[in-house]
């Protein structure tokens, strides 16, 4: 079997996350890495063993089969468009692009059999992977609501750049960096897109992108969603999904475990709500896998391309509400 | 849930006319539901025809009395009885899912069925056990997990059963006298059947190791032993139980290691960054 030649465009945070996971897969060559920061990128290349270092993204064509797209948000739809266009796989960060649109020139212009994949890493987290198997099981019966909240002080985040505070590079404020988490596993417990979408958001002041959201969804069946992000606060950072019998919650902070309630299980009855004690996963490492493996065998990616235009569409549909200044 | 513990023999009856009168003689209040669907746990200890044939008589007659209700066995023994009529539940050999456990057990896993609707009825022979002194409906509801979790304490194993998977009718039965006739205990109350058949063969339930261990979480329930069978067996000694918890504690030290370590190799990792991280929270570096 042929090693896939991975190669990473944006060694950033988020890239410093990847990386340590992807050593020594199965199947898989590191094979280069881009940064416009070409000390940090060759820092990276050392570390890792990734023998090929440039500035330029696309001196990485000829030499990469798939790539790593980690550079802000802005700038996936260009750099994306184009390695897909030369027959190279893309597993890009999300927000996989900055509105529905341009995700479907992306898709347009793959050849030669190149796929796309938004990198919405939390659908590998293991309560998130138990929370969607649990609804998907009828467990709790027809799916009635999705609330959660997701967010915490911009501060206290580890960021490389400031991209995030700049429009022109983020597309957008904490709806499109956060809230695209979130937004992607509504959909993908929903089934598809929203019928209705509700925004409401604020600016701190001096920020040019929102730094707090709201979101209410209706979907087509009745089930609703509502949830909230921010830069601002520190928000529970934990989705609750009910159903007609029963709810379970997932925690961002306790990844293993997942906490379920089904009037209807025989389990439930004789000892009420349980916890789902979950066997430990890297996100990042299962995401890869997924990635490459659906490569290899032509299955289906868990992220579908209608997915992820309904999550893109759903921040559209927000950003077309104009957010209001704080005072 | 009704505690009452009730004792049937075979007498002059034959074996499927006694079973008739068992069931006849149960309280209404202990069936299901019409349409809820039923499962029939089969006991793998001490198993013998008159289990099966008591687990199938149980089955037909719900069959009869819940019309329109599935009924599906869960038979854990290597070889399974065949059980024409019904399905089997694949307790055993479905999906499954971890929850977590009582004191120490991290976690248990359990079939995913489990979290479905369902009335559970166990169907057991009974005798006597190093570890338990006596075998009954409680040895018999945990068997399912102790597939699942080969590598955890059985005690444990039984106390999670009961508290995840507990009976909603708990079926006892042997043969015992002179000649020998059948004997059946029934009971809503796994702990109430398995209580009376502790005291039945001489001993006192509470001392009984596993359920003392279920009274670390939950009284037990007071019952009245009325004149029944006797079960024809002796229990086994106190010191073969004080030996097997020797080893009881040793399987529990091994599973509690093989969940420790791995998790603290994993927090090691994690030290540099939560360094990193709080030296950037100080303001003494940028992270």
């Amino acid at each position: 079997m042929t090693a896939l030649r991975l190669g990473f465009v944006g060694c950033g945070a988020i890239t410093a996350h990847h990386l340590p996971a992807l050593r020594g897969l199965p199947g898989v060559a590191l094979a280069a890495a881009a940064d416009l920061d070409l000390d940090r990128a060759s820092a990276m290349a050392r570390k890792f063993g990734i023998p090929r270092v440039c500035r330029d993204p696309y001196e990485l064509l000829g030499h990469v089969d798939a790539i790593l797209l980690a550079t802000p948000n802005a700038t996936h739809a260009q750099i994306a468009t184009e390695f897909l266009a030369q027959g190279v796989h893309v597993l890009c960060e999300k927000p996989v692009t900055t509105s529905a649109e341009k995700l479907d020139r992306m898709l347009a212009a793959a050849r030669s059999g190149a796929r796309l994949m938004g990198a919405h890493s939390m659908r590998f987290l293991p309560n998130m992977a138990m929370l969607r198997r649990v609804v998907a099981s009828g467990w709790l019966g027809h799916l009635e609501s999705v609330s959660g909240g997701h967010g915490g002080p911009y501060e206290e985040g580890g960021q490389r750049t400031d991209f995030r505070r700049n429009p022109q590079l983020s597309g957008g404020g904490v709806l499109i960096d956060v809230g695209v988490h979130f937004l992607d596993l509504t959909v993908w417990l929903a089934g598809g897109a929203p019928e209705s979408v509700e925004y409401r958001a604020t600016l701190a002041p001096g920020w040019s992108v929102e730094t707090d959201a709201e979101v209410a969804l209706v979907f087509p069946d009745g089930a609703r969603a509502s949830l909230a992000f921010s830069y601002s606060r520190a928000l529970e950072n934990a989705l609750t999904v009910r159903g007609r019998w029963g709810w379970v919650r997932a925690s961002l902070g306790q990844p293993l475990q997942l906490t379920v309630f089904s009037e209807r299980a025989a389990v439930c009855r004789r000892d009420g709500a349980q916890e789902l004690v979950l066997p430990h996963v890297n996100m990042y490492r299962a995401q890869a896998e997924h990635f490459v493996n659906a490569l290899r065998t032509g299955e289906e990616f868990l992220i579908r391309p209608e997915e992820m235009r309904a999550t893109l569409g759903i921040v559209d549909a927000c950003y077309r509400t104009q957010p209001v200044v704080t005072a | 849930m009704s505690e009452a513990v009730l004792t049937h023999t075979q007498g002059d009856a034959d074996r499927p006319q006694a079973l008739a009168g068992l069931w006849a003689r149960l309280d209404d209040a202990i069936w299901p539901d019409h349409g809820v669907p039923i499962v029939i746990q089969v006991g793998v200890a001490w198993r013998s025809a008159l289990v099966l044939e008591t687990a199938r008589s149980l089955g037909e007659w719900l069959a009869a009395h819940r019309p329109g209700s599935r009924i599906e066995i869960v038979d854990a023994s290597g070889t399974p009885a065949k059980w024409p009529g019904f399905e089997p539940a694949g307790w055993t050999v479905g999906a499954t899912v971890p929850v977590s456990g009582l004191g120490a057990t991290r976690s248990v896993t359990v079939p995913a069925a489990w979290f479905e609707p369902f009335f559970l009825a166990t169907v057991t022979g009974a005798g006597p056990a190093a570890d338990t002194r006596v075998s009954g409906p409680l040895e018999a509801q945990a068997e399912v997990l102790f597939a699942l979790n080969p590598s955890l304490p059985r005690g444990a194993l039984r106390a999670e059963a009961h508290r995840l998977g507990r009976s909603d009718l708990a079926v006892v039965c042997g043969r015992s006298g002179t000649p020998l006739r059948d004997w059946w205990l029934a009971s809503a109350s796994d702990l109430a059947a398995e209580a009376a058949l502790a005291a039945a063969c001489g001993l006192d339930p509470a001392r009984l190791p596993t359920l003392a261990r279920v009274a670390r979480h939950e009284p037990l329930p007071l019952f009245e032993l009325t004149a029944g069978p006797a079960p024809g067996f002796r229990a086994a000694p106190r010191w073969r139980t004080a030996l097997a918890s020797l080893g009881e504690r040793w399987t529990g030290a091994r599973a509690t290691l093989a969940n420790d370590v791995p998790a603290v190799r994993r927090n090691v990792k994690r030290i540099p960054g939560l360094v990193r991280r709080y030296a950037a929270m100080l303001g003494l570096a940028r992270e």
